[in-house]
C-alpha cells in the first residue's frame, strides 16, 4: 500500500464520500425491504430481520469508526465485509424472489478501495461480493438467467475499477498538488532566508560597519582605532561566511588572508573573487602564496591599498595581487631568496606557476595560478 | 579642473551622509543632501547639481524613482548610484532609470572621487566588485548561452581589468585600445547588464505563468 496516498488530505474528504454512501445504501436497502418483504409470502421474515439487524450495526458502526479514524484499519473493513457478504447471500437464504441488496456490496467495495488504494485488495473485494452474489443467486428461489448472472458479475467488476480508479485519480492530483505547494513553500522559505540575510547584511554594512568606518577614519584614540578595526573585520568575516557558496573553500581562505595582511600592515586590500571552489592543499597552498604576495606589496610598494582579483576556472585557479606603488625593474632584481623558495615553491609544488610584472614607478602585480584538483 | 563640481548626496543614513561629506567635502562643492525620495526630487530639481550620489535602497520609492524621476524633469544631472547591494537586479533597476555609474559603498576615497568625475562627464562608472559580479554571472563569447547576456572577448577582457583595480587609462594602454574604447565597452557591458535582466524577468514571468 502507498502510504502517500493514505496520508493526503484527500484520504480525509473521500472517508466522508464513504459514510455517507454507507448511509445510502442503508436507505435504499430499507426503502426494498419494506416495498417488497410486505407482498413477498415466500421470503423468511426471520432472516430478512437478521439482514436488517446486521446492515444496521455496521453503518453505525461506520459512523462511530470514522469518527474513532479506525475506519481504514483492516480489522474493520474484513468485519465489514463478512457482514456484507452475509447480507448479499441473505436474500438467497430468506427465499426472496427478488430482494437484492446491491448498493450495500457497492458501499463496502468504496469503503475497500479508500482504504486499501491498490490493485490486489481491490481485486479480492471484488471477487468476495461476486461469490456472495453468485451463492446468493444459487441458493435462492430468484430466477436467474445466464444473462442476469453474467450482467451482475459485470457491475460488481465495473463498480469495483470505477470506483478504484476515481479513487486513486483524486488523491494522486491532491499529492501532485501538496508536492507543488511543498516545494513552493520551501522555494519560498529559502527566498526568503536568502532575503533576511542579504538584509541583515545590508543593516550590518549601513549602519555598524559605517560607524565603524567613521570611527576608524576620524578618531584620534589609537585604542579605539583598534578596537573599531577589528570589530570591523570580525563582521566582515562573519558576513561573508554568510554569503559564501563554500564555508570553508577557497574564498573564504583567500579573504581571511587579505584581512590577516591589512591587519598586520595598515593597507587596504579590496579583493574581488569570482566563482568559488573548495579548499584543499593545493588551494591551501596557493592562497599562502597569495598572503606572501599582499604582504610584499604592503611591505615594499608604498602604496596604499592592494586589489586582488580570483577567478576559479574550469582547468585553473588565477589570482593577481596588484599595487600602485613604487614597482621595481624585474631585469634588475635577483628574486630573493625567500620568494624563491616560498612564494614560487608552494605554487610551483602543485604544478602551477608565479608569473611577476612591473616597472618603476608603474606599480607590481603578481599573477598566481594553480591547476584546480580533480574533485 | 577649474570649476569644482555640484555634488548632492541622497542618502537614508545621516552618517553615510557625513561619511561621504567627509571623504569628498574637500574635493567638491556639497549642495545639498536628503534623506528621502520625494525631499530628494524636489531639492535636485531645484538646485540642479552637476552629480546626485544616490542611496540605491531608500524610503518613498528607493533609489530607482529618484533617478527615475531626475532624468526627467532634470535630464543635464548626472547620477552616481551608491549602494552595499551587488545584485546585479538592483544594479540595472537603478542604471536602467536613469544613473550612469555604480559603485559600492566599501569604494576607497579615490575611487569615489575618480567615479564623480567619470560620471560629470556621463562616462560609466563601476566598481571592481560589480565587474567580478558581472563576470561571475554573464557567460563568455557570443554563441554561448543566451546571445544577450553574453560578453565579448574583448568586454570580458576589460571588465577582468577593471576588477583586477585598473584605471581606464590604464587598461586603454595595456590592451592598445584608447579610453574612449574602454569607456565604450564599458556601456555595452551596462546595456547587456540592462537586457539580460529583462529577459531573466521575462523568463521568469513566462515560467510562473505571470504574463
Amino acid at each position: 500500500m502507498n502510504r502517500e496516498l493514505v496520508s493526503t488530505p484527500a484520504h480525509a474528504t473521500l472517508q466522508r464520500i464513504v459514510v455517507w454512501f454507507r448511509l445510502l445504501a442503508y436507505a435504499w436497502m430499507m426503502a426494498l425491504v419494506s416495498a417488497t418483504v410486505l407482498d413477498d409470502p415466500g421470503a423468511s421474515r426471520l432472516w430478512v430481520a437478521a439482514a436488517v439487524g446486521v446492515a444496521t450495526a455496521l453503518t453505525a458502526s461506520t459512523f462511530v469508526m470514522g469518527h474513532l479514524r479506525l475506519l481504514d484499519s483492516w480489522w474493520w473493513v474484513v468485519v465489514d465485509g463478512l457482514g456484507t457478504v452475509f447480507i448479499l447471500i441473505s436474500p438467497g437464504i430468506s427465499g426472496s424472489s427478488d430482494l437484492f441488496y446491491g448498493g450495500f456490496g457497492l458501499s463496502w467495495l468504496l469503503l475497500v478501495v479508500w482504504a486499501f488504494p491498490a490493485v490486489l485488495p481491490t481485486a479480492v473485494a471484488i471477487a468476495a461480493v461476486i461469490t456472495a452474489q453468485l451463492i446468493g443467486n444459487a441458493i435462492g428461489v430468484r430466477r436467474t438467467s445466464m444473462t442476469n448472472t453474467v450482467g451482475d458479475v459485470a457491475v460488481w467488476v465495473v463498480s469495483g475499477i470505477v470506483y478504484g480508479w476515481a479513487f486513486w485519480a483524486i488523491r494522486a492530483t491532491d499529492v501532485e498538488r501538496r508536492r507543488a505547494e511543498d516545494a513552493l513553500a520551501q522555494e519560498r522559505v529559502e527566498r526568503s532566508l536568502a532575503e533576511a540575510r542579504a538584509t541583515i547584511a545590508d543593516d550590518i554594512h549601513d549602519s555598524v560597519l559605517q560607524t565603524l568606518a567613521h570611527i576608524r577614519a576620524h578618531s584620534t584614540d589609537p585604542a579605539a582605532v583598534g578596537a573599531a578595526t577589528a570589530q570591523d573585520r570580525e563582521l566582515r568575516r562573519y558576513l561573508e561566511r554568510l554569503s559564501a557558496a563554500h564555508p570553508d573553500g577557497f574564498e573564504i581562505l583567500l579573504r581571511g588572508a587579505a584581512w590577516e595582511v591589512e591587519d598586520r600592515h595598515g593597507v587596504t586590500i579590496e579583493v574581488v573573487a569570482v566563482r568559488d571552489c573548495p579548499g584543499g592543499p593545493a588551494v591551501e597552498a596557493l592562497v599562502g602564496a597569495v598572503r606572501e604576495a599582499m604582504t610584499n606589496a604592503a611591505k615594499h610598494s608604498g602604496a596604499s591599498s592592494v586589489s586582488v582579483y580570483s577567478e576559479v576556472e574550469d582547468e585553473a585557479i588565477k589570482v593577481y595581487v596588484r599595487d600602485t606603488g613604487s614597482g621595481f625593474d624585474p631585469e634588475a632584481l635577483t628574486p630573493g631568496r625567500g620568494m624563491r623558495h616560498s612564494m614560487h615553491g608552494r605554487v610551483e609544488r602543485h604544478g602551477g606557476a608565479v608569473t611577476v610584472s612591473s616597472a618603476p614607478g608603474r606599480g607590481t602585480e603578481v599573477l598566481l595560478s594553480i591547476p584546480r584538483e580533480p574533485s | 579642473m577649474s570649476q569644482r563640481l555640484r555634488v548632492f548626496l541622497v542618502d537614508d543614513h545621516e552618517l553615510a551622509r557625513a561619511g561621504a561629506r567627509a571623504m569628498i567635502g574637500d574635493e567638491f562643492d556639497i549642495v545639498g543632501e536628503a534623506d528621502d525620495a520625494d525631499a530628494a526630487i524636489e531639492l535636485i530639481g531645484e538646485r540642479l547639481p552637476d552629480v546626485v550620489l544616490l542611496d540605491v535602497h531608500l524610503p518613498g520609492g528607493g533609489g530607482r524613482r529618484v533617478a527615475a524621476e531626475v532624468s526627467k524633469v532634470a535630464p543635464e544631472v548626472k547620477i552616481l548610484a551608491l549602494s552595499v547591494s551587488d545584485n546585479p537586479a538592483d544594479v540595472a533597476a537603478v542604471l536602467a532609470a536613469g544613473a550612469t555609474g555604480y559603485l559600492l559603498k566599501a569604494a576607497p576615497r579615490q575611487r569615489l572621487i575618480d567615479g564623480i568625475r567619470h560620471t560629470a562627464e556621463g562616462r560609466p562608472f563601476f566598481s571592481p566588485a560589480l565587474a567580478g559580479y558581472i563576470l561571475e554571472e554573464m557567460p563568455e563569447s557570443e554563441g554561448i548561452g543566451d546571445d544577450v547576456r553574453s560578453l565579448t572577448p574583448r568586454e570580458s577582457e576589460v571588465l577582468r581589468h577593471i576588477a583586477r583595480g585598473y584605471t581606464y587609462r590604464e587598461i586603454g594602454e595595456n590592451l592598445y585600445i584608447s579610453v574612449k574604447t574602454v569607456e565604450h565597452h564599458v556601456s555595452s557591458v551596462l546595456a547587456k547588464l540592462n537586457l539580460s535582466n529583462r529577459t531573466q524577468l521575462a523568463r521568469f514571468a513566462h515560467e510562473h505563468r505571470l504574463d
